[in-house]
């Protein structure tokens, strides 16, 4: 998140604040719609409810403004509101529909990428489906850890859980990630630079 | 192309792939879709707990009902036929569930914190490396001057061994040492499992000296073995080096 979508939230949700402003609503609706509503089509793979259920996180955050104690958080705040909303009706339905992807842009349009630009935009693009194809609890974490940047703590405050089990579900997305993108173990090393990593000892005999 | 390079699980890599994911879709937020958040908020009492409304769930349960007003009809019908007593006939228990479902039920609705089954909220969890260990065994106060003994823990996830262990911090150089409590284990299967229980692979692994030197989250851990049990020396924040660590298990971990 960037230091101007921080200053955004927290003049925003001053205004909100301090009067019923449906200005500075609509203004993080629009600012928030879409990664809110990514979020959940991800959990529920259907638009419809997932619009559904975006447009029922935005009436709740709004309406529980005066619960989130850190203005920069809303973003994070809005996606875990969400996020349980759709979780929790899947859990309702039990069932999951299977849509066609949302439209999004990819890629260079004008062709101008690199080889090492389009290596690497298919290894996103590899990343990225694998992330869709986690299950919810372990799609929260992912996101607001690689998203939101938020702390351990943070996120376990946010999700009423433990910061072991915040741990705990991380660690087990990261391994489903591996599995997920058919990686061997060395390649699961996370690392800010990704640099190369030895291969790891066989186990003793 | 890209099956020509291996890839890596990068946190880089996941970052990216979220930020595309969200800032990519091509998905404006609709007007229509604002109005009905403004006209439910300006709507005057209403809590921030009630149910999504859902128009193909209400179709459904609309369907449902004609279902079974046509079904007990049809049973009526039956029953007031010449010669048909009301014993012989059973409703359908299918009937009785299917008009169920147009009530509301309380258990569907939880709150929008959706708080885990699993899991209570657990304020004495000080770690978030491990469980406060009730009954810890000795812990040296000092491991080196200023590295001073934190507090004892325990060491665990779900259906892996556990260990013990204590946190040692100078300033705002943090370690963990920590000690298997089963003789036996395979030392990397040792390392492994801490990996899972420090939540970052560990990575870099090289034996030297009777020693695995191995990084976890780009930070230097020091494992080896002691009449078959294994310990090991991690750092968890800050900066210490790979010589300290060895400093240490050569001065205390003996």
């Amino acid at each position: 998140m960037n230091e101007e979508g921080k200053t955004l939230e927290q003049d925003t949700l001053r205004a909100l604040v301090n009067r019923n402003d449906s200005e500075a609503q609509r203004t993080l609706f629009e600012a928030y719609y879409r990664r809110t509503y990514a979020a959940v089509y991800n959990i529920l793979r259907r638009r419809e409810a997932a619009e559904d259920i975006t447009q029922d996180a935005f009436i709740r955050a709004f309406r529980n403004l005066d619960h989130l104690q850190d203005g920069a958080k809303f973003g994070a705040w809005l996606v875990v509101i969400a996020s349980n909303l759709a979780r929790n009706y899947l859990k309702r339905e039990k069932r999951i529909y299977l849509t066609d992807d949302l439209p999004s842009s990819q890629g260079n349009p004008d062709g101008s990428d690199t080889e090492e630009e389009a290596i690497r935009s298919l290894e996103t693009e590899r990343v990225r489906e694998a992330i869709r194809a986690l299950p919810p609890e372990q799609y929260q974490v992912i996101v607001l850890q690689y998203y939101y940047d938020l702390k351990m703590e943070e996120i376990a405050a946010m999700l009423k859980i433990r910061p072991g089990t915040v741990k705990s579900k991380l660690f087990r997305a990261r391994r489903r990630l591996a599995d997920l993108l058919e990686l061997d173990e060395e390649a699961v090393c996370l690392t800010d630079e990704g640099g190369d990593r030895e291969q790891w000892p066989k186990e003793e005999s | 192309m890209a099956e020509r390079r291996k890839l890596k699980l990068t946190e880089d890599l996941i970052r990216e792939a979220l930020k595309v994911e969200f800032e990519s879709i091509e998905i404006p937020p609709a007007d229509r879709i604002w109005r009905r958040i403004e006209s439910q908020l300006a709507k005057p009492g209403t809590s921030g707990r009630e149910r999504t409304f859902f128009w193909s769930r209400a179709a459904a349960v609309a369907a449902v009902c004609l279902v079974v007003v046509a079904i007990g009809g049809l049973g009526i019908w039956w029953i007031m036929q010449p010669g048909m007593s009301v014993a012989d006939s059973v409703v359908p228990a299918e009937s009785e569930e299917s008009v169920g479902i147009m009530e509301a039920s309380d258990e569907d609705w939880q709150s929008f914190e959706a708080p885990e089954n699993e899991i209570a909220d657990d304020s004495t969890a000080v770690s978030p490396f491990g469980e406060p260990d009730p009954d810890p065994p000795f812990w040296p106060p000092e491991l080196k001057p200023g590295l001073v003994l934190q507090e004892a823990i325990i060491l665990t996830t779900a259906g892996e061994p556990y260990y013990k262990g204590a946190i040692y911090c100078r300033g705002d150089i943090c370690l963990i040492w920590a000690r298997s409590e089963e003789a036996g284990e395979l030392i990397d299967r040792f390392i492994d499992h801490l990996g899972g229980h420090i939540v970052f692979p560990p990575c870099e692994r090289e034996k030297a000296n009777g020693m695995v030197q191995f990084t976890i989250d780009g930070r230097p851990a020091l494992a080896w073995q002691e009449d078959g049990f294994n310990q090991v020396l991690v750092g968890i924040s800050g900066s210490p080096s790979l010589e300290e660590l060895i400093e240490i298990k050569e001065k205390e971990a003996r």
